[in-house]
């Protein structure tokens, strides 16, 4: 029953479950247990998320900012191991910052996204990473990169991440429709990631949204007791 | 300036045997640069003649940004120059990575110097045949510094770099005072540079760099024309 092979993020929770002397939450990695989406509207995206991150059952910050800028009109929604994300992100903004200040322009998206790849792929073995990148230039407008675990690459319209999109899928396959616009888009992320944190156990706290045009950057939080309500009993 | 030519000649006389020309070079090509020091920002300006009207202005350019709020301006080689910008960026870059804040200025001046150290200590290299004014902006307060090819660099009000470099320096002396604001400071800095401008001034042959609060800016040169118009 022992893990094969020693990348195994499993493989420290078997070898201390034996311990008493040391708590099982220690050897837990901490996750952005998560739910992320992003969506693109015309001139823009919208992108949300939750706000917890959890090590074990215990929730180490319920108020995380896990919509991280990486340039101007640059953001990823992190998923999947906290420091994994972060030494992800500040390396993609390092090398973002650089190319962009070399080329004398904005930055492209698809840049962004294809150096997240880039780091993604080549240390897949050792990474347990689930970003979503999204953002504005001037080539192509509003665009939503996907970079899964594993680091393929692939531009959708609408995406969800992280543990609670499980549950969100049917709904936003049946609530998204093309052509909407921004304000529907932050009511349907907000709809969503509500939903999906009121049914997965590593999501929830508060709804951090973002919408991002050519003219930059606004950023909302839907506190508790604002959330919209659903109740099936 | 003729200490750093002795360097020169001793440190790296088995790998270059045309360092002295080397250094000859570095004078006649350094044009006219100079950089002012306003109690609410910095001016980089200089002149960028260019030998041929056939040459596309626009596509090169002398004042180059490094990071949001910090840019620089050089006397000397332009590929030199180049290489430079290059590094800073990166090491701009690279402090942020490390330390999470924008690289304060005297910080990027000190690695950056230390880079052209480097080159006048080391083998199969010749130093960097470039003097550097890098301005930036950190903490509410603006700074420019000059950073030689020796790797000694100086922290400055206002100074003149380059061909006429004297009489540039005598001119800001007598203009220079602290409670000077960015917009005297510019206005100051191009007439500095006419001073010893050979033939007519005008928007596609000088480059003027601005730092404040706001960050660095290389002016358009719709915006130095209109500079210009105030002097004429």
């Amino acid at each position: 029953k022992m893990a094969a092979a020693t990348m195994s993020p499993y493989f420290g929770q078997q070898m201390s479950s034996k311990n008493d002397l040391v708590p099982a939450w220690t050897s837990q990695e901490v996750s952005t247990g998560t739910t992320i989406m992003a969506l693109e509207y015309d001139g823009g995206v919208v992108i949300g998320a939750d706000s917890r991150t959890t090590t074990g059952a215990y929730i180490a910050n319920r108020v995380t900012d896990k919509l991280t800028p990486i340039h101007d009109r640059i953001f990823c929604c992190r998923s999947g191991s906290a420091a994994d994300t972060q030494a992800i992100a500040d390396v993609v903004t390092y090398q973002l910052g650089f190319h962009s200040i070399e080329l004398d322009e904005p930055p492209l998206v698809e840049t962004a996204a294809n150096l997240f790849r880039a780091s993604c792929y080549r240390y897949r073995e050792e990474l347990t990473a689930g970003i979503l990148v999204a953002g504005w230039d001037r080539r192509k407008g509003g665009q939503v990169y996907c970079v899964p675990i594993g680091g393929m690459l692939v531009r959708q319209p609408v995406s969800v991440g992280g543990s609670g999109s499980s549950y969100i899928y049917g709904f936003m396959d049946s609530n998204y429709k093309p052509n909407m616009t921004k304000d529907q888009c932050l009511e349907l992320t907000a709809a969503a990631v509500s939903l999906a944190m009121e049914r997965d156990g590593s999501s929830g706290g508060v709804v951090r949204l973002a919408s991002i045009s050519k003219d930059g950057v606004e950023r909302r939080v839907i506190l508790g007791n604002q959330l919209p309500k659903y109740s099936t009993h | 300036m003729d200490t750093f030519c002795t360097v020169y000649c001793y440190a790296v006389s088995r790998s270059s045997p045309d360092i002295c020309s080397l250094t000859r070079i570095y004078y006649d090509a350094g044009c006219d640069d100079l950089s002012f020091s306003a109690s609410n920002g910095v001016v980089l300006a200089t002149e960028k003649k260019q030998k041929s009207i056939l040459y596309d202005e626009q596509s090169v350019h002398k004042v180059e940004p490094i990071t949001k709020h910090i840019g620089m301006v050089y006397s000397g080689m332009g590929p030199d120059y180049r290489v430079l910008v290059r590094r800073a960026r990166k090491l701009a870059q690279q402090y942020f990575l490390v330390y999470q804040e924008p690289i304060p200025t005297g910080q990027l001046v000190q690695r950056v110097a230390s880079v052209m150290q480097e080159y006048t200590q080391s083998g199969g290299v010749r130093p960097f045949g470039v003097s550097l004014l890098i301005a930036g902006w950190d903490e509410d307060q603006p700074y420019l510094f000059q950073s030689d090819p020796s790797g000694a660099y100086f922290a400055w009000k206002a100074t003149a770099m380059g061909k006429n470099y004297v009489n540039g320096k005598t001119f800001l002396e007598k203009r220079y005072n602290n409670d000077l604001e960015l917009e005297d400071a510019i206005h100051t800095a191009i007439l500095t540079l006419k001073e010893s401008f050979e033939g007519q001034m005008t928007e596609e042959n000088i480059e003027v760099g601005i730092c404040n609060e706001a960050g660095f800016k290389r002016l358009t040169p719709a915006e130095v024309k209109d500079y210009l118009a105030a002097i004429a």
